[in-house]
């Protein structure tokens, strides 16, 4: 029963997963190549946006099935509800983290001067381990799409511009 | 500075050489390139699982 309701997640997850990213994915039209810094950074930081919230909802459909609250015939032990209680805080948790962070780079690069791509490249850093984090958690439950870790690689070049800045920075930041 | 633009060079390079990134990305871009979504659009302040968060640890306080 246990092995039978973990399945059913995982494929769910799997699905969704799959499905979210497919459309999003899909309903991207061609268009012309990003030729400036500014727009090549900004569009790493919403293509990180985008997977971090996509990430965030399929934990939250894990969640509410490890709950059971999408079929109320199956009878849920409270260790399930606490399982899926941490999963859902703990994603809530790395969410919040990982939109502080892209949000400070976001506005680094909003009034654009010769500093703007190292701060960003400094505050987008702690986006990466709170991404990682949430594709970690779904991961166990679903089959992750290459695309994150594609945009985590992004991320993480974009993070690694600006280490000794990082490090120069008051608070490490 | 040339480290800088060796690897924002190379951010826009991994775009090309991963299709799906490229995909991503460029559909968020609508003609001019420096007209780009901003994080605030696409990221809500607060997401649905935290509520969730909150709901269950209600039930599981109450013993439901």
């Amino acid at each position: 029963m246990k092995h039978s309701l973990h399945r059913t997640v995982y494929a769910c997850g799997a699905i969704l997963v799959a499905a979210v990213l497919s459309l999003a994915l899909g309903a991207c039209k061609p268009a012309e190549s990003p030729t400036t810094p500014r727009s090549s950074i900004r569009s790493t930081l919403v293509a990180a946006s985008v997977v971090t919230v996509e990430l965030a909802g399929a934990c939250q459909t894990v969640a509410e099935h490890l709950a059971g609250q999408n079929d109320y015939t199956i009878d849920v032990s409270t260790e399930s509800l606490v399982k899926a209680r941490d999963l859902a805080r703990a994603c809530a948790t790395a969410y919040k983290a990982a939109r502080a962070a892209l949000m400070a780079a976001d506005d680094a690069i909003e009034a654009w001067d010769a500093g703007s791509a190292g701060k960003a490249a400094c505050a987008a850093r702690p986006a990466i381990s709170s991404i990682m984090s949430l594709r970690d958690a779904v991961s166990a439950y679903a089959k992750i799409p290459e695309t994150v870790n594609d945009i985590l690689d992004a991320l993480r070049l974009l993070a690694g511009l600006a280490s000794t800045q990082c490090t120069a920075a008051p608070g490490g930041k | 500075m040339d480290d800088l633009a060796k690897g924002l060079g190379l951010i826009a390079a991994i775009a090309k050489v991963f299709p799906p990134i490229w995909n991503l990305v460029s559909g968020l871009i609508d003609g001019d390139p420096e007209v780009v979504k901003r994080v605030r659009e696409v990221m809500p302040e607060k997401h649905p699982v935290e509520d969730l968060a909150d709901r269950l640890d209600a039930r599981l306080r109450g013993g439901e």
